[in-house]
């Protein structure tokens, strides 16, 4: 399956482990990865501001796809509600989608809305399917008890056509976790924001939402949180300095990106194809590879 | 604070005409007030003024520049629990996502400089976060190609074309 590998912002600058990890793990799965060097932001910071800047933004990115007859995976939960919104309003609305192609028209851009938008949980679960993750794993994750975060944007909202997982009783981080060996439950915090767009109005909001979930999680005695997307990822790892100086605490929670989980399943080096020791990667990982004796 | 707006404020039909377009079917005509996208709101909880509920009990009775002019309807964080979780179909997140779109029209600026940095980013990168502080870590990972490179002037070209052209006029 060829898809074109949408960045966004977050990735490239605080998710670069992630987006190493991707392009590692995926191809051992037969997805080949196709880049969009002229692709730029989905637009999202302007909703607060102008619709028509958003749509016209997350449009202008899915037009560089259909251009090349891609479909598109996006690695960060919200540039993949932005995508797949946009694309439901242009598609209810012709009127809409012309004035967001006169727009589109300055860079000899069109917007049709022919191809389809993916997050990495659907193609590791949908498309690659629990059975082929299971034989790839050559050191199960025996032992650990670990918590899934989905993030809001890869569930709600559900009225939206072809969400990727139920928007109340979400499963497939869960199977996918257990298909690598790992031991999960559900929690009362799971479905709970991480609170990243409120350090732009009030970054205490942000880190007290953080906070009380990692701690919640430490309590209920997992080894560590599985993240799929890198807005939440900035807030549950490289946030966790920031807890500690605000709440004179030392949490310590190893948070890894779903897709770096497998990747240690699947004996893949934690450095050089994981990107876990990464400078952005900030929370503990040295518990995780003692424990699997790496 | 319902009461004493009711008491001393005027309508403003028009601007709530505008809301009513802007959420299409999520009108907010249909609130009962039950309260529960305040009673899930992650951010009711932490920031005093900030109700959900009362944001749609002021729009659907038009007290629309009293919203406008209030700072924490920009603290809003789109996890659309209240979307979600109406039972009457309202979405109180599009109902303060588009209030702060009629402010910035109406010239009222953020009260925080985050969106406009994310702005100053996106017209100097394409992207909204600032890449300089990681380029010298990642430059040297083999595996990563280059970081892409929109066409800035095109991109700036079509945002001259929406509201966030009086952004781009201070910056030129």
């Amino acid at each position: 399956m060829d898809l074109a590998l949408y960045l966004g912002c977050t990735v490239p600058t605080y998710g670069y482990d992630y987006e190493l990890a991707i392009r590692k793990v995926l191809p051992k799965f037969d997805i080949n990865l196709i880049d969009l060097p002229e692709a730029g932001c989905c637009g999202l910071p302007f909703g607060d501001l102008d619709s028509l800047a958003w749509l016209t933004m997350s449009a202008r990115n899915m037009a560089l796809a259909e251009e090349k007859k891609l479909d598109i995976l996006a690695l960060c939960n919200g540039c993949y509600l932005s995508l797949e919104e946009v694309k439901h309003f242009l598609a209810e609305d012709p009127e809409l989608k012309e004035r967001v192609n006169q727009l589109l028209a300055e860079e000899d851009l069109e917007y049709k809305g022919t191809h389809s938008n993916y997050l990495v949980l659907e193609i590791l679960h949908d498309v690659i399917g629990l059975e082929k993750i299971k034989q790839s794993v050559t050191k199960p994750l025996t032992g650990f008890r670990i918590a899934a975060h989905y993030g809001c944007h890869a569930l709600r909202p559900s009225k939206l056509p072809g969400r990727p997982d139920d928007s109340e009783t979400p499963i497939k981080m869960e199977r996918i976790l257990e298909a690598l060996g790992a031991d999960t439950m559900d929690y009362p915090e799971r479905l709970a924001c991480c609170g990243t767009k409120e350090y732009s109005y009030d970054p205490e909001i942000t880190l007290k939402l953080g906070y009380s979930k990692l701690k919640a999680i430490k309590e209920y005695g997992f080894d560590g949180l599985a993240t799929i997307c890198p807005l939440c990822q900035y807030v549950y790892d490289y946030s966790q300095g920031s807890m500690d100086a605000t709440f004179k605490t030392k949490i310590q929670v190893p948070v890894l990106y779903l897709i770096q989980w497998m990747g240690l399943a699947m004996e893949m080096d934690p450095e050089e194809d994981l990107g876990l020791e990464f400078m952005i990667h900030t929370s503990p990982v040295e518990p995780i590879l003692e424990k699997l004796q790496i | 604070m319902v009461p004493q707006i009711l008491e001393t404020k005027k309508a403003d039909p028009k601007a709530l005409e505008k809301i009513r377009q802007a959420v299409g079917e999520a009108e907010p005509g249909y609130c009962y007030q039950c309260i529960k996208c305040t009673s899930g709101c992650p951010i009711s909880r932490q920031l005093d003024g900030f109700n959900p509920h009362v944001f749609v009990a002021m729009a659907k009775m038009g007290f629309i520049d009293e919203l406008i002019n209030d700072k924490t309807i920009w603290a809003c964080v789109w996890c659309m629990t209240c979307k979600e979780r109406c039972p009457q179909d309202v979405s109180p997140m599009e109902v303060i996502r588009s209030l702060t779109q009629l402010a910035f029209e109406r010239g009222i600026e953020p009260p925080t400089v985050g969106l406009k940095a994310q702005f100053g980013n996106i017209i100097t990168t394409g992207f909204a976060r600032d890449f300089t502080w990681v380029e010298g870590e990642r430059e040297d990972i083999d595996d990563l190609p280059e970081l892409p490179k929109p066409r800035l002037d095109k991109i700036k070209a079509m945002l001259k074309k929406t509201s966030l052209a009086r952004w781009m006029e201070k910056e030129d």
